[in-house]
């Protein structure tokens, strides 16, 4: 009786089939269509152009990115982010399986109160934010330094982090040098200026970021060593007042990296490296601007 | 056990008293969804109807201490939209140059309006202090560029910013938008060209002073008047972003009156003839 008395008023309805929310129906743009079939389609990878509140960080004051710049970060994002790795493994799969599902583009870079700057987020190897688009054009999009710093070091950098918390990399990795990881405090302790980053080197860490933890240690490993040439990596490690213990240390580290993208990924990263820095040297050439 | 079986029955009459509330009548004849899908397609048309374009009476910031903007904004497509404005953010080639970008109109806590890639005469506002050299570092003059679509008619468009809360208000360009552009532009640069204002009320005279060098704003130095006075030149002068008390007189609207002896680069004047606020030199 009592439960009678309870449930009695419950009745059948059926929920509606429809979203309750539809967005206004505009037609998709060239640009739309070209992400679609060019990263939709192959790589199950969404691109978010438009400024989308809730995508973005909003700890941080940011604006859209241009139209134009999005073109040229797309058509980059695939010719120096994307086919290398299809050319490594033989076809797209290794890249629709581990990239990223969402891009998000920002116009400005992630500026902190102190002035410091974020360049890149990944969160949980399903999104990566890039910032700083207002500084892409045509000029800047030829000039690989500008490319590799603000852009893809990033990129390389955060797909690391998907590959390695997909296969882990050996653990002797993290026990070179354990116990001297300084966390948040390493653009204190090794501060972003010549002296900052020769100690890290000299503590045995490719950058000042690499001394934060292991894991971002063999991030940086990973993507500074795959974009740039050797000279390039030479002139990045043999600063002035570097130790050469440190750079052993360094070499030591590398190492495992690449066994691990061999072993786990066949991956070989020399022929990463020159397949990306090939890339890079024909860049004047290289439309970054047609969509159709 | 009495009085167990006491509370259970009460308990058991609780449930069975409350567990049939009757379905109120509706307010609107429509469900929310629908009302709001509704409003965004309104707030769309509307924005897209006025062949001429509209002025965004534009105010950054919850402080208002950086003054207001008049940013002409035409929608002219579904998805393109332009901005003119009466000022020059500082990366822009040629002066005055016509921007062009993308809008959306889409369902939030209401029709949501957003100008969603970059677009340089509104997204200046937003930029952080590092990019403009206005306001801290990181967070630049706080400006929105989506807002809540308050109001939509043919007439006026009343939005708020999703930050500041700011109100916004867009009216439409009645007349050949070029000419009236042109007009608007040339007013603000005669009017920002002056870096001394005065302010003559009750038979006194107060300096004004700006709070940033983007002006059109000021405050007295006064301890007693914290109020920042922030305003948006119009077609015939200029209109506070609400009514202040300015010593005691209430103002809102005010009219450029051209030179005269006693005041050689004109004032702008409220209708009762009670307060000017004169440009000095």
């Amino acid at each position: 009786m009592m439960y009678l008395g309870v449930t009695s008023c419950s009745k059948e309805e059926k929920l509606d089939s429809n979203s309750v929310f539809v967005d206004p129906k505009i037609e998709q743009n060239d640009f739309d269509k070209y992400i679609f079939s060019n990263f939709t389609t192959p790589y199950n990878m969404e691109i978010i152009y438009k400024y989308v509140d809730r995508e973005s960080d909003l700890d941080y004051n940011l604006v859209p990115a241009p139209f134009e710049s999005s073109i040229r970060m797309t058509k980059l994002l695939n010719y120096l982010g994307l086919e290398p790795y299809n050319d490594l493994t033989g076809s797209k799969e290794f890249i629709r399986k581990y990239f990223p599902k969402l891009i998000n583009y920002i116009g400005s870079l992630a500026i902190r109160n102190n002035g410091t700057v974020v360049l890149g987020t990944a969160e949980n190897g399903t999104k990566m934010t890039l910032y700083n688009l207002l500084s892409l054009d045509e000029e800047s999009g030829r000039d690989a330094d500008f490319l590799t710093t603000y852009y893809f070091k990033t990129i390389h950098h955060e797909f690391q982090h998907i590959l390695n918390q997909t296969k882990p990399y050996p653990s002797d990795f993290s026990a070179i040098t354990g116990t001297t990881y300084v966390d948040d405090a390493w653009n204190t302790v090794y501060p972003e200026n010549p002296t900052g980053r020769a100690n890290a080197i000299s503590a045995g860490y490719i950058s000042p970021y690499a001394s934060k933890a292991a894991t971002e240690d063999f991030a940086e490993l990973f993507s500074i060593y795959v974009t740039r040439d050797q000279a390039g990596w030479n002139s990045w490690i043999n600063l002035p007042n570097a130790s050469d213990a440190g750079k052993a240390i360094i070499n030591k580290k590398l190492a495992i990296v690449k066994t691990y993208m061999k072993e786990q990924w066949n991956i070989d990263m020399d022929l990463l490296r020159t397949n990306i820095v090939g890339r890079m040297s024909k860049l004047d050439t290289f439309d970054q601007t047609t969509i159709k | 056990m009495k009085r167990n079986i006491v509370y259970l029955i009460f308990f058991a009459l609780l449930l069975i008293g409350s567990s049939c509330d009757k379905k109120r009548d509706r307010f609107f004849e429509d469900n929310p969804t629908e009302r709001l899908n509704t409003a965004v397609d309104e707030a769309f048309n509307i924005l897209k109807s006025q062949k001429n374009g509209w002025t965004m009476q534009y105010f950054p910031s919850s402080d208002l201490e950086y003054g207001g903007y008049n940013l002409f904004v035409n929608f002219r497509t579904d998805e393109n939209v332009e901005f003119q404005a009466d000022y020059i953010p500082y990366l822009i080639e040629p002066d005055y140059s016509t921007q062009s970008s993308t809008y959306k109109v889409y369902p939030g806590a209401g029709p949501i309006l957003t100008f969603d890639t970059w677009n340089e005469i509104m997204h200046f506002f937003a930029l952080p202090g590092a990019y403009t050299g206005e306001g801290a570092v990181d967070s630049g003059t706080q400006g929105d560029f989506e807002f809540l679509v308050i109001k939509a008619t043919a007439d006026s468009v009343i939005l708020q910013g999703r930050k500041t809360l700011n109100r916004i208000v867009m009216l439409p360009i009645k007349s050949t938008p070029a000419t009236f552009i042109e007009k608007m532009q040339k007013n603000a640069a005669k009017f920002d060209s002056f870096e001394d204002y005065m302010v003559e009320v009750g038979g006194e005279t107060y300096d004004a002073y700006f709070i940033s060098d983007l002006k059109r704003a000021f405050v007295f130095d006064d301890p007693e008047d914290e109020n920042i006075y922030s305003y948006v030149y119009t077609e015939t002068g200029l209109e506070f972003y609400k009514e202040f008390s300015i010593k005691g007189v209430k103002v809102k609207k005010m009219t450029y009156v051209n030179p005269t002896t006693g005041y050689p680069n004109g004032y702008f004047e409220n209708p009762e003839k009670t307060v000017k606020y004169i440009p000095v030199g």
